[in-house]
């Protein structure tokens, strides 16, 4: 480029340059700031529901040789039983989600209706304050138990189903939740602008509803992108340990944990590909969960 | 007010997160080579390494600790009086088998039998030391069968019908000699047989006696807990437990110390990677590979794979106690359902052979006249269902265990064809615990699992093992038809189990059993084990285990 060609772009620049441009007036996006993280949990719930009706084969039932490398007939290979590993991973995101999902939303309001109460009547005198403290240290015991072994009393009591599992997943990581929400409970309620609502005449009840609750939420509601996360990786756990899913149910993790042995030897496609879906899926609501539940300032 | 954090971190981490999970979970899957001796052989030229799932439960037999390690550990370390001799095996040249149908001296010098065919008088060799140090004599045979007899031994109900009493039985005729007495001459070969096997072990009675308490009076709990009791080819030196297990050759062992002077087997919990490691050369030995491994080893250079035909059976038994199966017509539709070919096709990848039947098709006097081939055919099944007046699919549940990875993959291929043929399956696939006590208890429609019938060349022994007479206990199956116990008692009524007129009533019994259909034979499987290139002596033995004492490093 000349010296020449160089005058003429710099002439072709606003006056004022960079300053000036920084001092005018933004235009508003009508869109919240990341609001494309909302597309692919999005896809992927799309998938959920109508996946089965698009893949190539029935996901439990044998679709051709087993421990098929990918290929054009069988995208993503077939595992040591013959079953389509394409088919499986896009069926599982419903029954993934579903238990997922309902997990985070059953532990994390659990949590919080539980936390809230727990934190909010802890250093009460009487009956009140004895039961929340002795449901705190009640959610410790169950903390201090290892949650496999949890969700295995509960699956062994109602049998290995989509219900059961979500209940036991859910009575396992609801003290997380309830955890977070009574540390910022014990946090907020001694700030002054919860003072300034009490002098204000406020109910306790208004204030922990308008106030506390709010700004105490805060750490289980992000928090529940890793609830989603860890219910997936307990449920593949369970179902390791023989009291998950019956197979050849389609479900990530039991995919991943059948597939480990094959991926040892070589033979990688049917652990790799549930792999890549549980992560894109976990991204996915981690993104979403940002997006929606991040920090506000009160 | 905390700020707002970029998102790529929170996406990063919720990746790294999942990554982490993933392996984690990759690990809970695979475990690994452990001990601290990872996957590295470090074997000189008379040390052998095998990779093993796990180290054995226990160490005495009669304590019945089970599994592939418990059976190998009774074979490195005891002996027995006699053992069938070692023949190349018809099926591969790299291979050796046992001949069912002969016998060899192992504490034992030699044997006679009576005219009569009734008394059985043995010689035993003189000089033989336990392991222990102990002179070897008659008191020990005898000893050893009163322990068989008054412990939770499965000993003593496998021995059935040849020994039912040995007390009456086993007599000492002086320190080197001992006749075993039955009751006609149609228990001589299944006794012969069954003594043979790592059921007939026999131990330094004197180190036992020792160690014998009021609580413990015969020592089983001594030494399932200490082992190196008995008199057999290798010394147990350590036992790691979850680590490893070393062993160095007896010089004391009667048919002469083994060649390979050092074993080690090292628990690699992974088939998979049990498979890498011996294909890779880092151990000599892996045992409880999985089938697909095996045969995506066949080709390879480094290892040795083996092909003779084996009693290494997957059973599918049906629970005739409980409805739809305690019509006799839903259970043979149940065998026209399952589809043999795949199984073998893509569980077993080829390495495995059909199985008809419960007896040996190759021993003297078989008859196997009647017996159906296996062959899945859904318009049959579904003709037998009618017949039996069954409308809508059947719907049963498939129990396994998921200690055989292969049952699943069984059961997969069952579910998968069943609906064809009329049948609605579910699968429950369970830890080992589950399944023994849901198997015990009854609960259960149709259970699969892989297993062998370790003394199956003795008529009687492989007609009753499942569905013995008044043993609700073993006979699960509820398999209880008077007629096919009055054909074993023919069989054996006939003289000599191998004989043609023996033939006959075993063949009728097996008649009974495929009409009545408790049980369906689905695949007698190649064995499981690879050898490294260079290490030699395998032999496929009804047990199923390794013969330490015949390998050798070429």
């Amino acid at each position: 480029m000349t010296a020449t060609a160089i005058e003429s772009t710099s002439s072709t620049l606003p006056t004022g340059g960079p300053r000036a441009e920084a001092e005018a007036p933004r235009r508003r996006n009508p869109l919240p700031k990341g609001w494309w993280m909302v597309i692919p949990p999005l896809l992927l719930v799309i998938l959920a529901v109508v996946g089965k009706y698009l893949v190539p084969w029935d996901p439990e039932r044998v679709a051709g040789p087993s421990s098929t490398a990918p290929n054009g007939q069988y995208w993503f290979g077939t595992d040591s039983s013959g079953l389509d590993v394409f088919s499986r991973v896009i069926v599982a995101t419903r029954i993934n989600l579903t238990i997922a999902l309902i997990v985070s939303l059953l532990a994390t309001s659990g949590g919080i209706i539980l936390g809230l109460g727990i934190g909010m009547n802890e250093s009460r005198r009487g009956p009140v304050g004895w039961t929340a403290r002795g449901l705190a240290r009640v959610i410790d015991l169950i903390q201090a138990v290892p949650a496999v072994l949890v969700g295995l009393v509960v699956v062994a009591f109602y049998g290995a189903s989509t219900t059961s599992l979500t209940l036991a997943l859910s009575v396992i990581l609801a003290p997380i939740q309830l955890r977070l929400v009574r540390t910022e409970v014990l946090r907020v309620r001694g700030e002054a602008y919860v003072d300034a609502a009490r002098m204000a005449g406020l109910s306790e009840r208004r204030l922990t509803v308008r106030h506390v609750l709010p700004n105490s939420s805060w750490a289980a509601l992000e928090n529940t992108s890793v609830i989603f996360a860890v219910s997936v990786i307990l449920t593949a756990a369970l179902g390791f340990i023989g009291v998950g899913l019956p197979p050849p149910t389609p479900e990530w993790g039991a995919m991943l944990s059948r597939g480990a042995t094959d991926a040892i030897v070589g033979r990688w496609w049917s652990a790799a590909f549930p792999t890549l879906a549980l992560a894109i899926t976990v991204a996915s609501f981690a993104g979403l969960t940002r997006l929606l539940f991040h920090r506000r300032v009160h | 007010m905390s700020p707002a954090r970029p998102f790529r971190s929170t996406r990063l981490a919720a990746l790294a997160a999942a990554a982490i999970s993933t392996l984690v979970l990759g690990a809970c899957g695979s475990g690994g080579p452990s001990g601290g001796g990872g996957g590295a052989s470090g074997n000189t030229s008379d040390t052998l390494v095998e990779a093993v799932a796990t180290v054995p439960g226990g160490l005495a037999f009669d304590a019945k600790p089970g599994g592939y390690e418990a059976f190998e550990y009774t074979l490195l370390t005891g002996a027995t009086l006699i053992r069938n001799p070692y023949v190349e095996s018809k099926d591969d040249k790299n291979a050796l088998t046992q001949d069912l149908y002969k016998f060899e001296g192992v504490l034992a010098e030699s044997y006679d039998v009576s005219a009569d065919g009734t008394v059985f008088t043995f010689h035993l060799r003189k000089g033989v030391k336990s392991q222990a140090g102990n002179p070897f004599t008659a008191d020990d045979v005898l000893w050893s069968y009163e322990r068989k007899w008054n412990s939770t031994s499965i000993a003593k109900s496998i021995s059935l019908p040849a020994i039912t009493d040995p007390k009456k039985q086993l007599v000492k005729v002086d320190d080197y000699t001992v006749t075993f007495t039955v009751a006609q001459a149609g228990h001589g070969f299944p006794l012969l047989s069954v003594i043979s096997k790592i059921s007939g072990e026999i131990y330094d009675s004197t180190l036992l006696k020792s160690k014998a308490t009021t609580a413990d009076p015969y020592a089983v709990s001594w030494s399932n807990e200490n082992g190196n009791f008995g008199y057999g080819p290798y010394i147990m030196t350590s036992y790691k437990q979850n680590e490893q297990l070393t062993f160095d050759a007896n010089p004391n062992y009667p048919l002469g110390e083994p060649a390979v002077k050092h074993v080690i087997q090292r628990v690699v919990p992974d088939a998979g990677n049990r498979a890498t490691l011996v294909k890779n050369g880092d151990v000599d030995v892996a045992v409880q590979l999985r089938p697909a491994d095996v045969a995506d080893m066949e080709k390879a250079d480094s290892v040795t794979t083996f092909q003779p035909d084996t009693n290494n059976f997957s059973w599918i038994f049906i629970n005739s106690n409980k409805a739809p199966f305690d019509n006799k017509l839903v259970r043979q539709a149940l065998f026209y359902a399952v589809p043999y070919q795949d199984i073998i096709d893509q569980v077993y990848k080829g390495r495995a052979k059909p199985a008809i039947g419960l007896l040996d098709p190759g021993s003297p006097g078989y008859d196997g006249s009647g017996l159906l081939t296996q062959k899945y055919d859904p318009a049959k099944s579904k003709e037998l269902l009618a017949k039996a007046g069954v409308t809508g699919p059947v719907k049963y549940e498939i129990l396994a265990s998921s200690a055989v990875p292969d049952m699943e993959e069984m059961a997969v291929q069952i579910q998968s064809y069943a609906k064809d043929a009329g049948f609605d399956v579910t699968i429950a696939v369970v830890p080992p615990a589950t399944f023994v006590e849901r198997n015990s208890s009854g609960q259960w429609d149709v259970r699969i699992y892989r297993d062998m019938s370790v003394s199956y060349e003795s008529p009687p022994y492989s007609l009753l093992l499942a569905f013995p007479k008044d043993n609700p206990i073993r006979n699960t199956a509820g398999f209880n038809e008077p007629s096919y116990y009055a054909a074993v008692d023919a069989g054996v009524a006939a003289g000599d189990s191998l004989s043609d007129a023996a033939g006959k009533q075993w063949n009728k019994a097996q008649l009974i059993w495929q009409d009545y259909r408790p049980q369906i034979q689905v695949a007698k499987v190649e064995p499981l084990m690879v050898f490294k290139k260079g290490i030699t002596g395998f032999v496929h033995r009804t047990d199923n285990v390794l013969d330490f004492s015949m390998m050798s490093f070429s």
